[in-house]
């Protein structure tokens, strides 16, 4: 694998500006090699070859005051640096720079869970923190506290809030429950938002708004700062949880299974965000594909009907539960019970009456209550490693579920890939889960799969359902569909890159938000680097 | 951390007498901590259980039930483990140097390398 450099940037002055970066985290802590120590910083699993985004090095600090040594030589030799956490995000680019050449700054050394209070419930973390990790320090401790996880569970507290991640237990909504940012800016200065930016606070982590505008985010899927701190409300443990899957038989059911769901989720009768998980998704975790169909052309729906009656799940299946006690459960579910049996064919199940090596049922069980795991992971099996996610925001309504649904089968079917969805009903909006998964092996497949991503963002963005996320190629992409107001979105992001990282070092290209200087030419390309 | 693991870290002094002993406490030491390296990294995909662990389900079929779990397989070679723990495969992603030091990674083969499902059967 070739070598690669920061854009238009001289060999030799590159070499000192490495020597530097060694001189701040020890030659141990720099990794420089594309074939060995540098490939666990490539991405695998988007719809491009794995050489297509490589980074000229990878520092990695374990300090503020080391990232604020990297920042000092960043802004003297003009280097692009491309800050990951914990480092996953897979389907999204995972830890991959935006562009080949660009400096990898690789936080996961810091990795230090820096408080848990038990009695006001919150955690403080660094950005190298995982899900497994604060999970299995709380068990340790023996706090009566949970942790609200993404699946897989190998991810990290703060990217995933950051990115706009989402979990399964009531505080599933990360961003939301995320309490107090340390966050370092390019000049190296260190700000503390919310409370927390008073000396002194007795409530940097349990009050949300302090005095003055509420700052923290503009530091999510943004390249305004690095975050190297951030808090996170933690939920009690309840007395009582009740999990719960109803399953429905026919396609068309979506629409009736909105309807319901929308006034018991937007009332919170249902605390959690049920999934409303089509059957492909459910049967996709568990079986190997090529026990069913050998061929790379979309799994036949009779194929599928046969998956759904050995794994014994519906078209659609709904994953909630329900929190509380014994007393105000036993109020609450008949309730819910009646309203999503309502649909003829509908079957309900409690826990006890799956099978115990039912996949589905035991990893949203233990994600409903917070236990991190990596079942869901199988799905990167499906295609043969590669797999993009997409996120359309829809209305919850029925109507707009179903537009959804049928809009996206088109594209998915148009391009010869099996339609692997959900719905998560968060409320007052429901995201449209979609998995692309293919052979990222397959150059076919690769080129199919990159054109129907494309499709399927526009195509969303044209009925009015914005994407929550992108993978690396298409921040560009996605961020033109924010175009409101003569893209007045746009327009304010870059006043705020211009004067927040006048240097414009700081994650170029993150979200389609360019630096001013940054050549024209060079944005939303990946591999236009001097090599 | 697994109930599976809970029985790993109660056999490890066993298994480390009966894999040729001779270990120092040092070492001890850092096979306590490849077994927190294990949690982290690999139980979640790699652990025994077919149904709930992509790798093992996945193993399952591109090789073959009894070679699904990792945990114990002596064909698969420290330079093999090494490869694969840092460059990935197919599904596997790389695991970088600041997630598994080189120390670490030394560790975490010696443990996976471990006789471990024959002799918790042999506690069964």
């Amino acid at each position: 694998m070739k070598r690669y450099y920061p854009q238009g940037m001289d060999h030799a002055k590159f070499d000192q500006a490495v020597k530097e970066l060694q001189q701040v985290v020890g030659e141990e802590w720099v990794f420089l090699d594309a074939n060995t120590e540098l490939q666990p910083y490539l991405d695998r699993m988007s719809a491009k070859p794995i050489d297509y985004r490589v980074p000229s090095v990878a520092v990695a600090a374990a300090s503020v005051e080391e990232i604020q040594a990297v920042l000092k030589v960043a802004r003297a030799y003009s280097l692009p640096l491309w800050s990951t956490g914990n480092g996953r995000n897979f389907a999204y680019g995972g830890p991959a720079v935006k562009q080949s050449g660009y400096v990898h700054l690789d936080l996961k050394r810091m990795n230090r869970i820096i408080e848990v209070n038990e009695d006001l419930a919150y955690a403080v973390v660094e950005p190298g923190v995982s899900y497994y990790q604060l999970y299995q320090h709380i068990k340790e401790k023996g706090y009566k506290l949970w942790i609200d996880c993404a699946a897989p569970g190998w991810g990290g507290l703060i990217g995933n809030a950051h990115e706009h991640g989402a979990g399964y237990t009531p505080y599933g909504d990360h961003f939301t429950f995320q309490n107090g940012t340390e966050v370092m800016l390019s000049d190296g200065s260190v700000v503390r938002t919310g409370p927390w930016a008073m000396s002194g606070s007795k409530t940097p982590h349990i009050v949300k708004y302090g005095y003055g505008p509420y700052l923290d985010g503009i530091f999510t899927q943004g390249n305004f700062g690095i975050i190297t701190k951030a808090g996170f409300w933690l939920m009690p443990e309840p007395p009582a949880y009740k999990p719960f899957l109803f399953t429905y038989e026919r396609d068309e059911d979506l629409h009736q299974i909105m309807e319901i769901l929308r006034p018991l989720k937007i009332n919170q009768v249902i605390p959690n965000s049920p999934l409303v998980e089509h059957g492909r998704y459910t049967c996709c975790v568990q079986a190997n594909r090529e026990e069913y169909w050998t061929e790379r052309t979309p799994v036949p729906e009779q194929v599928w009907q046969q998956m759904y009656k050995d794994f014994d799940v519906g078209a659609w299946n709904v994953y909630g539960a329900l929190y509380g006690t014994d007393e105000t459960i036993a109020i609450i579910w008949p309730m819910v019970k009646q309203a999503l049996l309502s649909i003829p064919g509908a079957r309900a199940f409690e826990q006890g009456d799956r099978p115990d090596n039912d996949v589905s049922w035991n990893y949203r069980e233990k994600l409903m209550r917070g236990e991190p795991n990596m079942s869901e992971f199988a799905m990167v099996n499906w295609g043969g490693g590669g797999h993009l996610n997409f996120t359309p925001l829809t209305p919850s309504s029925g109507a707009h579920a179903t537009t959804s649904y049928e809009s996206m089968a088109k594209i998915f079917e148009k391009y010869g890939f099996d339609y692997l969805t959900e719905f998560v009903a968060a409320g007052r909006a429901q995201i449209h889960m979609l998995i692309l998964a293919f052979d990222p092996n397959d150059e076919d497949e690769l080129q199919r799969a990159d054109a129907c991503a494309r499709e399927i963002i526009l195509e969303a963005a044209r009925l009015g359902f914005g994407e929550l996320k992108a993978n690396l190629e298409y921040m560009d992409l996605v961020a033109g569909t924010y175009n409101n107001m003569d893209n007045g979105l746009a327009n304010l992001n870059q006043k705020l890159k211009d004067i927040l990282d006048p240097a414009g070092i700081l994650s170029p290209g993150k979200s389609g938000i360019w630096p001013s200087g940054w050549p024209e030419d060079q944005r939303g390309t990946s591999n236009s680097s001097d090599s | 951390m697994s109930r599976q693991s809970l029985i790993l870290r109660a056999l490890i002094p066993g298994m480390l007498l009966l894999s040729g002993g001779g270990l120092s406490a040092g070492e001890t030491k850092k096979l306590e901590g490849a077994e927190r390296t294990w949690a982290f990294y690999c139980e979640g995909c790699h652990a025994a259980g077919i149904e709930e662990h992509p790798a093992t389900l996945r193993l399952s079929y591109t090789r073959s039930p009894e070679l699904a779990a990792i945990q114990g397989r002596q064909d698969l070679t420290p330079a093999y483990l090494r490869q694969v723990v840092r460059m990935g495969y197919r599904e596997m992603v790389g695991f970088r140097k600041t997630e598994i030091d080189d120390a670490e990674l030394e560790a975490l083969i010696k443990f996976i390398r471990l006789p471990v499902q024959s002799q918790a059967q042999g506690e069964q």
